[in-house]
């Protein structure tokens, strides 16, 4: 499997699980008001702020075979999480957290209260008020935090380096790719795939700023 | 009111989810390996050369293209031991090779299969190239050490391999400590991550001087630069050894048993990398 589709690949799994995580802690964080909410939404924007060689190696200690918690992962699964696919998903999970969560709590945060309770009072059961109500009103939320969850996967290089290494079809995503280009001073490879990721960060960028605009 | 009108997501953006969704379930977790040729760890001071090396072995042998991944030796060794899936390690360092027997990771024998020299290279254009030596680099660094450098001159930038996980990083300070010249002041050194890097940062005018692996030069003779060996007396050649990995392969045997082949060696030669005078297995 080439770079650009394993890259496709890992971004559209990461997506894939990670919206509906998204979904369920935004809008739970967004209502919640309770004293620990700071704690909370500190742990899980911690990805933010740290560098991705410091996540990359916290999560090479925790899945590697060599350690208690990888041994025990690598028994259950029937191999190493470290330096494969699933493993990459893994991580790329744990660093878009907030890339997900955001714009969707963002999203809930702003739906007046008032909505619900008027969806409630006109006899709207509590699913038929999310259907009908609190999804269509924070769809550019979910479509955003799709969006920037997808391409902030396909450019992930540092916590892609430690906990996948750089195997040909298994690991080697695009970034990777790059790196491994320049330094075999491929550069034609190089300027390939960066233009590649240079278009679908911007077509990215473009969706969830097209999304994001007030509605007529 | 119905869902759909309510929803608002337009038709494109429903088109565009659902071709996501199709191609995503498409693919699946896994990666099959069994049309993949052997998974090599391969010391960077090989990326030149491994062109040609596996072409020649696909030719000779009929096996799949192997698949590569470069680093330093320590880096290599190191997702080895975390649990990297390769089958075949090529070290540009025995004591990598001994540490993964020492944990009982591999499948005995290991065998030495190369020795590696450094040069010393500069821009053709550069102020060092005319005298270009150990001796000279080491006069300059000994000046700089004396906060006395050049007059009239820039100061200089050198790069090595970082010695502390790349061998032949390893190998440049040793043959800078014989000439009095470690450590590089601060300022004056750029630790590669690894043998390729250090080309990658000579390139890019980082750098005045490079101590780069004879193998990473021999390939393309480069008229913009000048090269010089650095002396086989400063310091120990790299040796190159390799060790099959627990995975029970028999293409990584195909390969471990091509590499000490005359056609191997012949290629090796070919970019600077001598055959051990008794290729032996470590102890």
């Amino acid at each position: 499997m080439s770079p650009f589709a394993l890259s496709l690949k890992l971004a559209l799994w990461t997506t894939l699980l990670l919206v509906p995580v998204g979904l369920l802690l935004g809008r739970w964080l967004a209502r919640y008001r309770g004293a620990l909410k700071p704690w909370l939404e500190s742990v899980i924007f911690l990805p933010l702020v740290l560098p991705p060689t410091v996540i990359g190696y916290y999560l090479l200690r925790l899945l590697s075979p060599g350690t208690e918690t990888g041994g025990f992962l690598a028994e259950i699964i029937g191999q190493p999480l470290v330096f494969t696919f699933p493993g990459l998903v893994i991580a790329s999970l744990v660093v878009n957290l907030p890339f997900a969560i955001q714009p969707i709590q963002l999203a809930f945060g702003n739906l007046p209260e008032q909505l619900r309770e008027a969806a409630w009072v006109s006899g709207l059961s509590a699913s038929q008020t999310w259907w009908h109500i609190e999804l269509p009103l924070t769809w550019q939320g979910i479509v955003a935090s799709a969006t920037l969850v997808f391409a902030h996967t396909l450019g992930e290089f540092g916590v892609v380096l430690l906990v996948g290494g750089n195997i040909e079809g298994s690991t080697r995503t695009v970034s990777i790719a790059i790196y491994d280009s320049v330094q075999s001073f491929d550069m034609q490879t190089a300027s390939h795939y960066s233009l590649a990721l240079l278009g679908l960060s911007l077509a990215a960028l473009v969706i969830v700023r097209l999304s994001s605009r007030p509605r007529r | 009111m119905k869902t759909k009108d309510r929803l608002d997501m337009g038709p494109s953006v429903r088109v565009i989810f659902c071709l996501l969704l199709v191609f995503c379930l498409c693919l699946p977790m896994g990666v099959s390996h069994a049309t993949n040729g052997t998974l090599v760890a391969a010391a960077s001071s090989l990326r030149m050369l491994w062109p040609s090396l596996s072409a020649q072995f696909v030719k000779d042998t009929g096996e799949p293209q192997p698949r590569v991944s470069f680093a330093s030796s320590g880096l290599l060794t190191t997702q080895i031991r975390n649990g990297a899936p390769f089958e075949l390690l090529l070290s540009a360092d025995l004591a990598n090779v001994k540490t993964l027997q020492h944990l009982d990771m591999t499948r005995e024998p290991s065998k030495e299969f190369a020795l590696g020299k450094l040069s010393l290279v500069t821009p053709s254009t550069s102020r060092f190239a005319d005298n270009l030596s150990l001796a000279q680099l080491a006069s300059e660094i000994i000046l700089a050490n004396k906060n006395q450098a050049s007059s009239g001159n820039r100061p200089f930038r050198i790069t090595l391999p970082n010695p502390l996980h790349a061998p032949y990083g390893f190998a440049a300070k040793t043959a800078l400590e014989s000439a009095n010249a470690w450590p590089v002041p601060a300022g004056h050194m750029l630790a590669a991550e690894n043998a390729a890097q250090t080309l990658q940062f000579l390139n890019s005018q980082a750098v005045d001087i490079a101590i780069v692996p004879n193998a990473l030069m021999a390939s393309s003779p480069d008229s913009t630069l000048t090269i010089v060996g650095i002396p086989d007396t400063a310091y120990e050649p790299v040796v190159h050894a390799m060790i099959r990995l627990q995975t029970d392969s028999p293409a990584a045997d195909k390969l471990f048993n091509w590499i000490q082949t005359p056609q191997a060696q012949k290629i090796l030669l070919e970019f600077g990398l001598e055959t051990p005078v008794a290729s032996k297995e470590p102890e």
